[in-house]
């Protein structure tokens, strides 16, 4: 009875642990979403239905979320950017997310993470001059969903 | 005991991962999951079947012990129902975490500046903005690769003609 209960955690743990990943990537971006200088904003399953339609990724994935947060913020004469880099890169960490690429094109960089899984997450950091931004992908993050985006074939329009 | 129908049970269960039933609910609980068959229990109920099913074999395991113990079946009671609550425990942050997840909030969300912003268009527009800025990069990563594919393909036939080259000189 006691392996039967272990295995029955054990099969439940993985959700859990899924879902409380996507929760923590979520209070992360709520605490910014609110600030001045920041810009937030979370698209729908739905909407995301309607875009995804005929395109590659359609289905797949069911919540995105991106919150940009301008260069010359500071709080407590820390840059806000920097703050929420920190917050991201402890996440990472944390769920050992793989890092799938890190991209630098002048002053411009892009960093992939990939938590794969069927309710898992794709995670890209936009650094630039003016700007950091995070964009959080959740869903069934596939090997052809992975292709897509290292495609750079996820559009909402 | 009073049997209990499902909406009923279905109460009762959301007051225990509250912890706030008595023990005489958790029996009627118990005696609703003995005495139902799967085949008129709804897939919500069904869920919780085998926990409630475990619970009534480790009491009765834990009542047969006690038997033979006799007055140190307190010393392993304890332990074991501690296990129980930590499980229980653990259920509660379970459903608590399920219902706070991603999917559960499915209006469009947008804020400049900390104001939220009723504008669908604007709201598409900024996602799409970002989102441009990531394909391009990919975009050029791939063509990169692409080029350097080629690269590796013009090289191996040069390698092809070398060597067909340095044949033709020792004849």
């Amino acid at each position: 009875m006691k392996r039967i209960l272990i295995i029955l955690f054990a099969l439940a743990a993985l959700p859990i642990a899924m879902a409380a990943q996507n929760k923590e990537i979520n209070d992360i971006l709520d605490k910014y979403e609110k600030r001045k200088s920041v810009e937030s904003v979370t698209i729908s399953s739905d909407l995301l239905a309607m875009a995804g339609k005929g395109n590659d990724w359609g289905g797949k994935i069911s919540k995105i979320r991106i919150v940009s947060v301008d260069s010359n913020v500071t709080e407590n004469n820390v840059p806000v950017r920097v703050e929420l880099k920190r917050d991201m890169d402890e996440l990472v960490l944390k769920f050992k997310f793989i890092s799938a690429l890190k991209v630098k094109d002048g002053n411009d960089e892009v960093e992939m993470y990939i938590n794969q899984n069927k309710s898992g997450a794709l995670l890209f950091l936009n650094s630039s001059k003016e700007e950091f931004a995070v964009i959080a992908m959740f869903g069934n993050i596939d090997d052809k969903l992975i292709q897509t985006a290292l495609k750079g074939g996820i559009s909402i329009k | 005991m009073k049997r209990v129908s499902e909406n009923e049970v279905a109460l009762l269960i959301e007051k225990y991962f509250n912890a706030e039933t008595s023990l005489s609910e958790e029996e009627q609980i118990r005696e609703y999951y003995r005495c139902t068959s799967d085949e008129i229990m709804s897939e919500e109920l069904k869920a919780y079947r085998d926990m409630f099913a475990l619970f009534d074999e480790e009491r009765e395991s834990l009542n047969n012990d006690s038997v033979v113990i006799g007055k140190k079946s307190n010393l392993f009671i304890r332990p074991s129902l501690m296990r129980w609550v930590s499980i229980a425990a653990a259920a509660v942050v379970l459903v608590a975490l399920f219902l706070s997840g991603p999917g559960q909030s499915d209006a469009l969300k947008f804020y400049i500046d900390g104001e939220r912003i009723k504008d669908k268009e604007l709201a598409l527009n900024m996602a799409e903005t970002n989102l441009e800025k990531v394909n391009h990069m990919m975009k050029g990563l791939e063509r990169g690769e692409r080029r350097l594919n080629a690269l590796v393909k013009a090289d191996q036939s040069i390698s092809a003609l070398e060597r067909l080259n340095s044949k033709l000189s020792q004849n």
